[in-house]
């Protein structure tokens, strides 16, 4: 009895601690589990990710606090827990004749990399200035390989866990999820491809058709170039080669839009992006095609 | 009566007030019916003071609930920018990873082809052998790193596409159409309620239409036209509504209410974006792609006559024990030689294949490092005052809306009414013209960027005359 009471008592005291924060009580139990967060740190949303090859949980946050202390407490903390940091800018900045522009070098430099058994974790900033309520936005990317096995071409689209939950578009065989974000009045979601971009307009033209959508307009494509490419007006800092001049070649991003209604008013656009050389896309559409479907229920 | 009093004006004294009497209840009169007309024009003067003022807080109020809207789908935009950019973030982290494993493993086969080289004599062949074995051996390791960096680069690429139709079709349309249309809604209910408060509905009378309305449905009466004028209302600026009296003695007496509103334009929208639009990106990520896999065919060429230099070497030092000590002219020393000699001519053609692979991976970085700072917002917002002027860039999020008013979110509605006198016989009425205007501010506490859907509307001006 004596045992019981002071087993609820225990468990009392761990539910207190947790109520009031106070990891130092509960934290023992899954330390080494989960990552040390700074001090009001605010976990925004999450999603699980495929980033070349391994599935990675992004979790964004926001902070009061600024992006370098927030760097540092991660590399004060971490290598406590036997994280092992791999010091990216350290090592490009070996490399000679190569300067990095100031912007990116102050992203590289807060941006962290841990290691520890297979296990890797990424941890970035959105740049500074880029969020005008003064608010620090950071991302914590946590991810294992699940298999030794190298990752195959396929295995580097960054394709999203999960498919939508609405069931208001086809969704184009074999496409792999990008993006998604959606509630019981709008769904914006995207996908990729490797069919050619007229096989499939098509199929949305047609298929849109057995989700009671029918075709409003059909926008004419529209061809966007990139242009003469002048590197050092890209990048000041890059050195000026002939080599890498040379290998600029310009681009041109196509893109055809869809929109769609139905009787109940919704509307619905399904866009079609496909970029690359000028040479790729006239030789036969470059079989990379980004689906875009946006639906929005009618008087919202 | 008069003549009366007049004979007998001396006889009576009654009733000698009387004409005074009469003039001052024909004073009376008229003061009641200037009081009348008065009271008339005031009402009129109210009526269209609360017409102003319902117009431009219905308006104010639907221009408050666009921008909190806008606000709130604009904060989903940066989010959305936010989370492409942490992955891209992490994308160009393991670009950058392989590609320096790659550089450094390209630099450490140079260093051993160098070596080789230079051992590529018969005594020192086992040694050099070594060395053209190891750097065989790292040049193909940065080759095989370096697919896993173009598959990445082309993964990059395809999700920077992917945002930027994304964040242009699914965020700034739609809240661009979304802003435009509430404009024309405030516009729209803003003259519904100038004319809704304007006092028509009680100054119509009921009754047949004039005979030049030929629909039958609308024979039965002036609010059924009314009614009709109301739903017709669209984003029009000004509107009048203008009726003839259908009272019977006043047939031809003409009344007219006009309305203003007034928003300003909210077609130029200031969005933040990427600082490299997505087809330069596009360029930037084709060409280091480009120079990645030109690097990988380099290596793999210099790894095969790295190969060939190790294996002429190897047979080299095989051959080497019969050298020592070497009676100058034994065959088998002379083969290590010339086996030696067969690399050192070889291993040069390798060598400036791996210089090259490096001189090309470095270009890589230059391009990898100028695409990841073009991701990056630019300070200077993008006007842009169309649906497409912007869909060459990847749009963060939306800055502000551009708003012509000095003043602030303003909304300024004037309404004017015009009633025509009737004619009594004895008393002919006359109503000057009453306006009045009333101005809203739809800012409150609210803000585009950063988002915060605080936008409340409030009167700041009337018209106190």
């Amino acid at each position: 009895m004596l045992f019981r009471l002071r087993v609820m008592q225990l468990f009392g005291l761990i539910l207190l601690a947790m109520a009031i924060k106070a990891p130092p009580l509960y934290s023992a139990w899954w330390e080494g589990n989960t990552i040390p967060l700074p001090s009001g740190a605010e976990e925004v949303f999450q999603e699980t990710r495929n980033i070349s090859g391994t599935e990675f949980v992004f979790k964004y946050y926001t902070s009061a606090q600024g992006a370098k202390e927030i760097g540092d407490f991660f590399r004060s903390k971490l290598p406590a827990l036997d994280w092992k940091e791999k010091e990216l800018l350290k090592e490009i900045k070996k490399i000679p004749n190569l300067k990095v522009p100031g912007p990116v070098e102050n992203i590289l430099a807060l941006n962290s990399i841990f290691e520890k058994a297979g296990e890797t974790i990424i941890i970035n900033f959105l740049p500074q200035g880029a969020a005008s309520d003064g608010k620090t936005r950071f991302t914590i990317a946590r991810g294992k390989k699940k298999t030794t096995k190298e990752p195959g071409k396929d295995d580097f689209i960054p394709r999203l866990s999960g498919k939508p939950k609405l069931d208001i578009a086809p969704v184009y065989p074999d496409a792999a999820l990008m993006t998604l974000s959606e509630n019981a009045s709008f769904m914006r979601v995207t996908y990729f491809s490797k069919d050619d971009m007229g096989k499939v307009g098509e199929f949305y033209k047609n298929k849109m058709l057995d989700y009671g959508w029918s075709l409003t307009e059909e926008k004419p494509l529209k061809k966007l170039d990139s242009g003469r490419v002048d590197l050092s007006e890209v990048c000041p800092d890059c050195p000026k080669d002939k080599k890498i001049q040379q290998a600029i070649k310009p681009a041109q991003m196509v893109v055809r839009e869809f929109d769609f209604s139905n009787k109940n008013g919704d509307r619905c656009i399904v866009a079609l992006a496909i970029a690359g050389s000028k040479q790729e896309i006239g030789d036969k559409l470059k079989n990379a095609t980004t689906i875009m479907v946006q639906y929005e229920k009618a008087g919202k | 009566m008069f003549t009366y009093f007049h004979d007998h004006k001396n006889k009576y004294n009654k009733g000698q007030l009387t004409p005074v009497y009469i003039l001052i209840l024909v004073i009376v009169i008229i003061m009641a019916m200037v009081t009348v007309n008065l009271s008339k024009v005031a009402m009129m003067k109210t009526d269209a003071s609360n017409a102003a003022d319902a117009g431009a807080l219905a308006t104010g109020a639907i221009m408050a609930n666009v921008f909190n809207s806008v606000a709130v789908q604009n904060s989903l935009m940066m989010q959305s920018y936010w989370t492409a950019f942490a992955t891209l973030a992490a994308m160009f982290s393991f670009a950058f990873i392989n590609l320096t494993l790659a550089y450094m493993a390209a630099s450490d086969a140079l260093i051993a082809g160098t070596s080789a080289e230079a051992l590529a004599v018969c005594p020192t062949s086992c040694a050099a052998a070594a060395a053209a074995r190891a750097a065989a051996a790292l040049a193909i390791s940065a080759a095989e790193t370096l697919e896993n960096v173009s598959t990445t680069i082309t993964a990059i690429g395809l999700y920077i596409t992917a945002t930027s139709i994304l964040q242009h079709y699914a965020f700034y349309l739609p809240i661009r159409r979304m802003a435009l249309k509430g404009r024309t809604s405030s516009i729209r209910n803003g003259h519904g309620f100038v004319f809704s408060n304007s006092g028509i509905g009680s100054k119509l009378i009921a009754g047949s239409p004039p005979d030049d309305v030929a629909d039958p449905a609308k024979k039965n009466g002036y609010r059924d036209l009314y009614v009709d004028f109301l739903d017709g209302i669209g984003d029009n600026e000004y509107y009048q509504y203008a009726w003839k009296d259908g009272r019977k003695d006043a047939p031809d007496r003409s009344h007219t209410v006009d309305s203003n509103v007034h928003v300003d334009s909210i077609d130029e929208f200031e969005l933040t974006v990427a600082i490299a639009p997505t087809p330069l990106q596009t360029v930037l990520l084709g060409s280091s792609k480009l120079l990645v896999d030109s690097a990988a065919v380099e290596l793999a060429e210099a790894a095969g006559v790295y190969e060939f230099a190790a294996d002429s070497l190897a047979a080299a030092c095989s051959q080497l024990a019969c050298c020592n000590p070497s009676p100058p002219g034994v065959v088998c020393c002379s083969n290590c030689a010339e086996l030696a000699a067969q690399a050192q001519l070889a291993l040069p053609e390798g060598i400036a294949g791996n210089s090259a692979a490096i001189f090309s991976m470095t270009g890589t970085f230059v391009l990898l490092i100028a695409s990841l700072a073009g991701l990056f917002p630019s300070p200077i917002p993008f006007p842009s005052s169309s649906e497409t002027d912007s869909l060459a860039f990847l749009e963060c999020w939306i800055h502000d809306i551009n708003y012509d008013n000095d003043e602030g979110l303003i909304v300024r509605i004037d309404t004017k009414q015009t009633h025509q006198g009737a004619d009594l016989g004895l008393w002919k009425t006359d109503y000057p013209d009453t306006s009045s205007y009333s101005k809203v501010n739809f800012e409150g506490r609210g803000s585009i960027d950063p988002p915060n859907p605080r936008y409340g509307s409030d009167i700041v001006e009337v018209d106190n005359n």
